[in-house]
């Protein structure tokens, strides 16, 4: 800074100390107009609804005839509600193994391609894993509608060939929930092993040569060094995929329906059910604040119990 | 923690040994096989639509399968594009994704300088307050939504995706971080020339800010871009439908020809994938910066 400004800016300090608060007047209506829409759009599309979501809870209301004020009724109906409770075991049937092979898939992959891969390769890699994470849910739950045919789809005519097995990928009980775990796995395995690379890529060889010097194996670096200078990546993703997995809805929609049955109807889908088939808002609005709840104290118990087990470097 | 993104090309065995022992040749075979596998099992399901595509008809349950079929037409395609108004898809697509990337680029931008540099009573309350609703799942909110959009008038109509996601939280915390880490005398500087906040964010913060206005545009329209769960629910006509939701009513409404089924991904995902190809770069080092700040 040239010396001209020097006292240009103390003077400039003064003032601000003089007043309190902003630097100029101006700052605090520049200030509004520049936050106006977010927090515009944040009270009409955000707040509001929040609210309003959580009044419906004691209405009953099907959008037609006038809204219907029943108390807790509608949490009442919940609890004996066993189709509620299916959804609820179906969604942690879902999300218990999604979100364990994508964090281990993307680890072990990870920490494969960075280690025993050389730089070229690995950037073919990386394109080509990461490429399904961008398509749509849609589009890979409609190829692999296609590959996941009992019939006539790839997967069980090589199957067939191989072992002489047929698996009903789609249509039978055990496997529908199953299927849909390994297609949302296998479209985004690719973002988990990005980050896990980016994580790996920022711990210092000094740990790993001190190491080998003290004699440890890769094994045993593996578990002692990296692992533990990756827990705030892990820390990390398990949130993210655990919110992820909660939400589930795209892949039952297109490619099981929830079924068969109600084998894949997850909490989201039984919402949508409910309020825009059977359009039952208010008994809909319920089951979206037990969805609320579910994720906020899953999230909350992570941070809570993350001291014990990430470290930030 | 050092945030390099491309490290030097040896190999880091070396540390843990010899280099070309036998074990070690061995245990590097295994893995590279490993690896391909799992390329192979990314690559082939696409590999496998784009064969089906070109089939026509009944030859897509030709046993056994051929990958590269015997007699490729464009039949399916043609196929679909008459009883689909596909062009449409993409127009109502870009539409809608340009529109949400461009909203949200612009307000993000302006509300993180807000609460990055300006001083107001309540900011940090607001703010902490603004992000906490990153917690609320959509499903919540989504009922109340469909309800003020109907009032609106506006269902099956793309205004009713575009208004409620001009602005966000995310966008808009992931730029504040970025302005925080702007140096303060620049903004100095052109205050005691006498700019005021709006020049200040126009000609410092924004120009400055391009790799990160970058990558927040390019999630921003994939994310859009990709979005099923609202476009199901607000748009109803198939001539108004978005890429997502049109592919799955094909699904629905055309199961039994799979390859015309087949056309239509290709058709949905083809764009994507030359996009991804000049983009892809830009998309992985943000992730890299986003996710090492936790």
């Amino acid at each position: 800074m040239s010396t001209e400004t020097a006292p240009r800016l103390a003077a400039v300090a003064a003032r601000r100390r003089a007043r309190t608060g902003a630097l100029f007047r101006s700052d605090r209506v520049a200030a509004y107009i520049m936050l106006a829409p977010t927090i515009i759009s944040f009270l009409i599309f955000l707040a509001g609804p929040i609210v309003a979501g959580l009044g419906l809870t004691f209405f009953q209301w099907d959008a037609l005839s006038p809204a219907k004020f029943v108390g807790l009724q509608n949490y009442q109906t919940l609890i004996h509600d066993s189709l509620a409770w299916t959804t609820l075991w179906n969604t942690v049937s879902y999300v218990v193994p999604d979100v364990t092979l994508k964090i281990i898939l993307g680890l072990v992959l990870a920490t494969l391609v960075n280690t025993f891969v050389i730089a070229p390769l690995r950037y073919v890699v990386r394109v080509t894993v990461f490429f399904p994470v961008i398509i749509s849910a849609v589009a890979a739950a409609t190829i692999w509608n296609w590959l996941m045919n009992s019939d006539v789809g790839l997967i069980n005519y090589y199957l067939q060939q191989l072992t002489g097995l047929q698996i009903s990928w789609l249509n039978s009980s055990d496997w529908a929930m199953r299927s849909l775990v390994i297609v949302d796995v296998w479209r985004n395995v690719g973002f988990y092993f990005v980050v896990f690379t980016a994580g790996l890529q920022g711990i210092s060889d000094q740990y790993y040569e001190a190491a080998k010097i003290d004699g440890a194996n890769g094994v045993q670096q593996f578990f002692r060094i990296t692992l533990p200078l990756l827990s705030s990546t892990t820390f990390f993703l398990l949130i993210i995929a655990l919110i992820d997995g909660f939400q589930f809805f795209d892949l039952s929609y297109v490619m099981t329906q929830a079924g068969p049955g109600d084998a894949t109807r997850t909490l989201v889908y039984y919402i949508y059910d409910q309020s825009f088939h059977f359009f039952r808002f208010g008994y809909g609005s319920t089951l979206a604040m037990v969805l609320f709840v579910i994720i906020g104290l899953i999230t909350l118990i992570q941070v809570r119990f993350s001291n014990r087990w990430v470290f930030y470097a | 923690m050092a945030t390099t993104i491309e490290r030097p090309s040896r190999p880091r065995t070396w540390r843990t040994g010899l280099m070309f022992s036998p074990g070690r040749l061995v245990s590097r075979v295994v893995i590279y096989i490993v690896v391909v596998l799992f390329l192979l099992f990314m690559v082939l399901p696409f590999l496998w639509m784009l064969s089906t595509s070109l089939k026509q008809g009944i030859d897509v349950f030709s046993v056994p399968p051929q990958w590269i079929p015997s007699n490729p037409t464009l039949n399916s395609f043609q196929q679909l594009l008459s009883l689909v108004p596909f062009g449409n898809f993409y127009v109502n697509s870009v539409k809608v994704t340009a529109s949400i990337t461009v909203g949200q680029l612009i307000f993000c931008s302006s509300a993180a300088y807000a609460f990055a540099r300006l001083r107001f009573p309540g900011r940090n309350l607001l703010f902490g307050a603004y992000l906490s609703s990153l917690l609320v799942p959509g499903q919540v909110t989504i009922i109340p939504l469909y309800i003020i959009i109907k009032d609106l008038g506006l269902l099956d109509n793309h205004a009713s995706l575009i208004l409620p996601s001009l602005t966000s939280a995310f966008g808009t915390f992931l730029l504040r971080q970025f302005f925080l880490n702007i140096p303060f005398e620049l903004e100095e500087a052109a205050r005691v020339d006498g700019a005021g906040p709006f020049r200040i964010l126009s000609t410092i913060y924004v120009p400055l800010s391009g790799a990160a206005l970058a990558t927040l545009g390019i999630f921003t329209f994939n994310f859009f871009w990709n979005e099923f769960f609202r476009p199901l629910i607000f748009l109803n006509t198939l001539g108004n439908m978005t890429i997502p939701v049109a592919l799955a009513f094909i699904n629905g409404q055309y199961g039994q020809n799979q390859a015309m089924v087949m056309a239509g991904v290709v058709l949905a995902v083809g764009p994507v994938l030359v996009l991804y190809l000049f983009t892809q770069r830009y998309m992985v080092q943000g992730i890299t910066l986003t996710g090492l700040k936790g």
